[in-house]
């Protein structure tokens, strides 16, 4: 059931006059129940993936908070007989036995979400191995299609579990409780990927109805709908056109269908999350922002930080500050600073886990050799953002180049935003061949017919329609300025005299209504008298 | 309190620009204005009801047939109407009228019916229904076999036709509601005129077979035809005039109108076209349509044979139709010069 579809918007309706005129003391059953029914229809017979998950995370969480809850007694016990090393020896001991509830349940669920996602691509690369080396296997190709929502739910649910196992939350009792958790309907299909302890209690508790939230609630859903189909899908059409034929195009049409693909992914991606926080604000729900405005990001771990928040928080928290603070990498620094240097041996524990990071993320996004690309070119970007971040402060000193006015900060953000196009083109053509034919051709064969020899309007999209994506755009990005100074858009219209509100909102429904891409595209011909 | 008439207010200056937007950009073929102006007839007020595609929405006349034998009618016929919608059609219009006849065209019967090539055609039959029961069954099936087609886009027509902005000159463009009232009464005549000769042999018994009737197609004339009998109303299954027609498939026809109790008249029978009088050089605006004097010509010889076997009353001294009729006659005389003649 898309977001932006009119089943959705029904479903919505339903769901939150269900929420609202059910008692106050049963209200997370009815959003419970409104889950699974969202999930049953999108997702049919998927569902049992999710169950699954949903069932070892509780045994799991549950078995973990008895452990603890004994640990806690026996230790209290057993303290004053304990010295120091006892006591780190305790400890660990407990460490070891939580280990060995957790470690199942992480391998049971990322073990699904691997086979799932990751089988087809590694047996076929497989035989493409066993064939170039003569072996006469052949391994069966399993395709799956993938349950909705799968890497968005299991992050959510494991990120629960080591948090469990952390001792930071307290493990959900009430498996109902713990499956509504899991599938918070706006926010299972794409995120953005919730915590427990800032999620949790807002869906338990019995929210009450508010006039203003779902005003603002609607008002972000349109904004997300906005985003979508009137700017992601107009220009999706010029970016299909491009990257569907790499050979064909090359120059500033490279160039163009990279900028495009940038505003597309970004209009889809942050306009759905828009659209589900929305939603959730109706059920007085705050979910987690997940983009905070990433092209203005003057750099790549600052685009990082404002792209697809809650994935990259997640892989910090339970990726990166495990393995930067383990002991490995630890005395991997340590070793580092003997043979590097000090300043790269101390940034080691740093560099190679961001890497890592980075890489998985690169995988996250997908199973094919393009999003290992993806992975690496952004990993590699991040570790020489880091090792040479101070030489080249040093140099911009030498060379007195001011660092705190605008036209540096202009140069920062088109910078990171070239860097970042170059990453989206890997990722959007059709393989890492492609992705390097059409970055080298973008270079070798530049030529600027696109815009003066009406090369623009032989991609799909006539004059109009670029009219109307460049003035989304202008919208979008004065939206996106007024955010960054922190002003507040909604509440900052809610203080306007209310005919002011209700042109704005007109303006906003009909601008989806007319300039949305959805259902057919009109074409006259379609009409014409065929055949009587 | 307050905000919920704000909320109503909202809602309802809402619903006055949609509508004024659907009006604007909306498509308005001649054949769902004249689905529409139906609603406009007084209930039980018309005689015959005719249903099907468009050869009768081109070849017959009711208004002539006022003038001449004092029976109204009226047609409900789109370009390669659907059968699910000539059912639709028919079982809605039973419930605002009260025929004393009911006349099917079913050249439709033998064909094939592609949902997803003929997206224009069932538009011209849905846009200019209004919302019902049978409305809504014709879009089940539309959206059913045709999953590019949304239930939505026929309901609110805005949101098939919201990118016709780009086509359109909006400053030129004069917002046009659905037709209210028909003086053509669904008869959408055509002037031009195309010269058309018959093939050799043509409506002569060759002893060739008839292509099958397609199962759907047949389905609804059936549900059609026992829906009349349930409702006491006699059913003429009607051919008109065209080039692409056979003696087997008029064959085929007249035994199926006797298997179920139906009438069946095929004015391209050898006998029915002499006493019709056709000028194939001059009658015809295609192969498989009537022009004006081909219209004037069937439907003066269908209002005297419905007119010799038919119950049909005379309304032409009854004030209570008279004025409005004659009105509309004026007006049709008019516009089409038969007040000339």
């Amino acid at each position: 059931m898309a977001f932006t579809s009119f089943r959705f918007v029904i479903f919505l309706a339903f769901a939150v006059a269900a929420y609202f005129l059910t008692p106050k003391r049963c209200r997370w059953v009815t959003l419970f129940v409104a889950n699974y029914v969202f999930y049953l229809i999108s997702g049919g017979k998927f569902f049992v993936y999710l169950l699954a998950t949903t069932v070892t995370t509780y045994v799991a969480t549950v078995r973990l908070g008895n452990m603890a809850a004994k640990n806690k007694e026996a230790f209290t016990k057993a303290k004053e007989t304990l010295d120091k090393e006892g006591k780190k020896a305790w400890k660990a001991d407990f460490t070891r036995k939580k280990r060995r509830v957790l470690i199942p349940a992480l391998l049971f669920n990322f073990g699904i979400l691997a086979v799932l996602k990751y089988s087809a691509f590694v047996t076929g690369n497989l035989n493409l191995l066993f064939a170039k080396l003569g072996i006469g296997t052949e391994l069966p190709l399993f395709r799956f299609l993938l349950p909705l929502g799968i890497s968005f739910y299991t992050f959510q649910s494991m990120g629960y579990l080591i948090d469990v196992y952390r001792e930071k939350v307290e493990p959900e009792r009430n498996f109902a409780k713990l499956a509504l958790f899991i599938s918070f309907f706006p926010q299972i299909v794409q995120g953005p990927i919730g915590r427990f302890n800032a999620l949790a209690e807002q869906l338990y508790r019995p929210n009450e109805f508010s006039y203003e939230r779902m005003k603002f609630g609607i008002q972000l859903m349109l904004w997300g709908a906005f985003k979508k189909m009137v700017i992601a899908d107009r220009v999706a059409v010029m970016v299909d056109t491009i990257f569907g034929f790499p050979e064909t195009f090359g120059g500033c049409y490279v160039a163009v269908a990279a900028l495009g693909y940038c505003i597309q992914i970004y209009g889809d991606f942050s306009g759905g999350i828009d659209i589900a926080a929305g939603a959730a604000q109706i059920f007085g729900i705050t979910l987690e922002k997940n983009f905070e405005r990433p092209y203005l990001a003057t750099s790549i771990p600052d685009f990082w930080r404002r792209w697809h928040i809650t994935l990259g928080a997640w892989f910090r928290d339970y990726v990166f500050y495990p393995l930067s603070l383990s002991k490995f990498f630890m005395k991997l620094g340590k070793k580092g600073r003997k043979f590097l240097g000090n300043y790269v041996g101390k940034l080691l524990p740093v560099l190679i886990p961001q890497f890592i990071v980075f890489f998985l993320i690169g995988i996250w996004h997908g199973a094919e050799w393009k999003y290992i690309a993806f992975g690496v070119y952004n990993g590699s970007l991040i570790v020489l953002g880091i090792l040479f971040e101070q030489p080249l402060q040093n140099l911009a000193k030498k060379l007195s180049i001011r660092m705190d006015c605008f036209s540096w900060r202009l140069f920062q953000v088109l910078r990171t935003l070239v860097l970042v196009a170059l990453g989206k083109i890997i990722t959007r053509a059709p393989g890492v061949g492609a992705s390097a034919y059409m970055m080298r051709s973008m270079v070798e064969n530049w030529d600027t017919d696109i815009f003066f020899q009406g090369g623009l309007l032989t991609l799909g999209l006539d004059h109009k329609d670029l009219w109307i994506f460049f003035l989304s755009c202008c919208v979008l990005l004065t939206v996106s300025l007024m955010q960054e100074k922190g002003i507040a858009v909604r509440e900052a219209l809610a203080k306007q005299n209310l005919y002011f509100r209700w042109v704005i909102y007109i303006c906003a429904v009909f601008s989806l209504i007319l300039f949305g891409m959805y259902g057919l595209q009109y074409d006259a011909s379609d009409f014409i008298y065929r055949g009587f | 309190m307050k905000i919920m008439l704000k909320c109503i207010a909202f809602v309802t200056v809402f619903s006055m620009l949609f509508s004024h937007t659907t009006n604007l950009l909306m498509r308005h073929d001649d054949e769902a204005n004249e689905i529409h102006a139906f609603y406009s007839e007084p209930k039980d007020s018309i005689d015959v009801l005719y249903v099907g595609s468009s050869p009768l929405l081109r070849g017959v006349s009711p208004m002539l047939m006022w003038q001449e034998h004092g029976f109204t009618g009226y047609v409900r016929a789109s370009a390669l109407q659907a059968p699910v919608v000539s059912y639709g059609l028919l079982s809605e219009s039973l419930r605002h009228q009260n025929p004393s006849l009911v006349v099917l065209l079913c050249d439709n019967i033998f064909l094939e019916y592609d949902y997803a090539e003929r997206e224009g055609d069932l538009r011209r039959g849905l846009d200019g229904m209004k919302m019902s029961p049978e409305k809504l069954h014709i879009m089940q099936k539309v959206t059913e076999e045709d999953p590019r087609q949304s239930m939505l886009s026929y309901a609110f027509p805005l949101m098939r036709y919201h990118d016709r902005w780009k086509e359109i000159d909006l400053a030129e463009e004069e917002p046009e509601p659905l037709l209210e009232h028909s003086f053509k009464k669904g008869n959408v005549y055509l002037r031009e005129n195309a010269p058309q000769a018959y093939q050799a042999h043509f409506m002569e018994p060759t002893g060739e077979a008839a292509p099958a009737f397609q199962e759907e197609a047949r389905g609804y004339i059936e549900k059609s035809i026992a829906l009349c009998k349930e409702k006491e109303i006699p059913v003429l299954l009607l051919h008109l005039p065209k080039m692409a027609w056979s003696y087997a498939q008029s064959m085929a026809l007249q035994s199926f109108a006797e298997e179920n109790g139906a009438m069946y008249l095929d004015l391209d029978l050898a006998e029915n076209r002499a006493q019709l009088g056709l000028d194939p050089q001059m009658d015809y605006y295609e192969q498989g349509h009537m022009n004006l004097t081909g219209t004037v010509k069937v439907s003066r010889w269908l209002g005297n044979w419905l007119d010799e076997r038919y119950d049909l009353p005379d309304h032409r001294n009854d004030p209570a139709y008279a004025e409005n009729w004659n009105i509309d006659w004026a007006e049709y005389a008019q516009r089409t010069g038969l007040s000339e003649n």
